[in-house]
């Protein structure tokens, strides 16, 4: 794993079980996540984004693979030891702004939890002034969620959740119960948190998180299809050498089978 | 510490005291494009000391009226003074402390965490811990201290929700539907719990639809279509 990198992924296949049969949510997904960048999760439902997202908040676990947060590896480790790389490592915000906080507590109270949770420096630390300031909320410090806009509650939600700096925050669809406005400024929020060194990554179907994010992951039937930055979109290779065609070119292949040539530092695929 | 959301634990008013005063409070909501009058008209006095129930059919109000009395609403119209009279901001824990429905534990936070919340907040944990680890022993089971609200049943939470609210010594416990998981015997300790909590001096208010605690009770309040009876206070207007 990069020094840099906040969150690896390796291999990581998940499998349920269910009446009508297995289902292979994942098949192999290799993926690292940059420290201090914004990184958005896309697919179709059914394409594996949960799953990889309650992976990497450590709300599962794969059933073949590994996983690393800020340097500790996650496979094996106790009940016990993940709840405590949940609350030392990991952020998560839910996609409903009200499954994020608590109704009874205020703004900056939330903020004290949260720094409570996480530990270390985090605990002996200020009262969240800065980050409240951050996100447009230094004058809502003794507010409770019920007098808070849908916007205000998320904005909260990701305070909470970058509280301590941890090295990475997990979010589903966070912009997906917000209005247009209430979403821009979230979003803008969420840029300035990445600034000060917390990899987010979060799953959507929003344009205007892809935007955002320095780098679009695509998932498609739970691979890795592209990894996009705001230059240019590139096809993964994974492990075993496997790369997703695109659908409108998966057209030309009825049989399923292709000849693949090298020449000339390319290679070719087409019809037999 | 703060005067912020718990804030400072406040402990009882000598008995007898008055807590909560209002006459003809009203609320309505907006529910799509019609207008729902959860709360005709409601006049009650609650003392120090006492341990009320509140009893009603389903929409009557009694939720409606918890969430004025607790400072979560404010009232349309009528008059409220109390711990959470309505001049801006959410009164304290110290002062209120609610028994939600939805409960509201910290899904993060272990069973002894949870209740030692209040404390952590007001910043008298070290002071606390002995009172909160009764409570936990009275209600909820020393053995599950440790573990998180999602590894024990709902009648475990419910009554860990209750300990959180109790461990402030609150000058006002609002309580909904606090039995609505327990069976006999623990509804029973649970309401032994709220009537020791009033005779330290907070005041009880307890929605509930279980007629057999109502003699466990000082008082009944009845509510019914959004109105609750004047009631003089102090006295018994009903009873079990």
């Amino acid at each position: 794993m990069p020094a840099e990198a906040a969150a690896s992924c390796s291999g990581l296949v998940k499998i349920y079980w269910t009446a009508t049969g297995e289902v292979h949510a994942l098949k192999g997904v290799d993926v690292v996540f940059p420290a201090a960048a914004v990184s958005a999760v896309v697919g179709p439902s059914g394409s594996g984004k949960s799953s990889l997202l309650r992976i990497l908040a450590a709300l599962d676990r794969p059933t073949a693979g590994q996983v690393q947060i800020g340097g500790v590896q996650l496979s094996g480790l106790s009940v016990t030891r993940l709840r405590r790389v949940r609350r030392r490592l990991l952020g998560y915000v839910f996609q409903r702004p009200a499954d994020n906080l608590i109704p009874y507590l205020t703004v900056a109270e939330h903020l004290r939890l949260a720094a409570r949770l996480r530990g270390g420096r985090a605990a002996a630390g200020g009262d969240g002034g800065e980050l409240l300031e951050l996100l447009g909320l230094a004058d809502r410090r003794h507010h409770r969620p019920r007098e808070l806009s849908g916007g205000e509650q998320q904005r909260l939600a990701f305070a909470r959740a970058v509280v301590g700096d941890p090295p990475l925050v997990v979010a589903d669809e966070p912009t997906a119960e917000l209005d247009r406005a209430a979403g821009a400024a979230l979003l803008a929020a969420v840029g300035a948190l990445a600034a000060r060194g917390t990899a987010l990554v979060l799953a959507t179907h929003d344009p205007a998180v892809v935007a955002l994010s320095e780098r679009t992951l695509y998932l498609r039937h739970g691979a890795m299809e592209a990894e996009a930055t705001r230059q240019e979109a590139l096809s993964v290779i994974d492990e075993a050498g496997r790369v997703q065609l695109p659908p409108e070119a998966l057209g030309l292949f009825p049989d399923r089978r292709a000849r693949i040539g090298v020449e000339e530092g390319r290679v070719w695929i087409g019809p037999p | 510490m703060s005067a912020e959301g718990f804030g400072e634990p406040q402990g009882g008013a000598p008995i007898g005291q008055v807590v909560v005063e209002a006459a003809g409070l009203r609320k309505s909501y907006r529910r799509g494009p019609e207008e729902v009058l959860a709360l005709r008209q409601a006049d009650l006095t609650l003392r120090a000391g006492e341990l009320v129930a509140l009893v009603g059919p389903s929409g009557s109000g009694k939720t409606t009226l918890l969430n004025l009395l607790c400072g979560w609403e404010r009232p349309d119209g009528g008059r409220l003074t109390g711990p959470a009279a309505p001049d801006g901001g959410a009164p304290p824990w110290g002062k209120v402390a609610v028994v939600p429905q939805d409960l509201g534990l910290v899904d993060e936070l272990s069973v002894a965490e949870n209740v030692q919340l209040p404390l952590w907040l007001a910043g008298r944990l070290e002071g606390g811990r002995a009172e909160a680890a009764a409570l936990l022993e009275r209600l909820v089971l020393a053995r599950h201290g440790d573990r998180l609200p999602a590894e024990v049943s709902l009648g475990e939470r419910q009554r860990v929700a209750l300990a959180r609210a109790m461990v402030v010594g609150p000058r006002l416990l609002l309580a909904d539907e606090p039995t609505g998981h327990q069976d006999a015997d623990w509804a029973t300790a649970v309401f032994d719990a709220m009537a020791a909590l009033a005779a330290e001096g907070s005041c009880c208010l307890v929605a509930t639809h279980s007629d057999e605690l109502l003699a466990k009770v000082d008082r009944v309040l009845t509510i019914g279509d959004g109105r609750l009876p004047a009631d003089a206070g102090g006295g018994s207007s009903g009873g079990g």
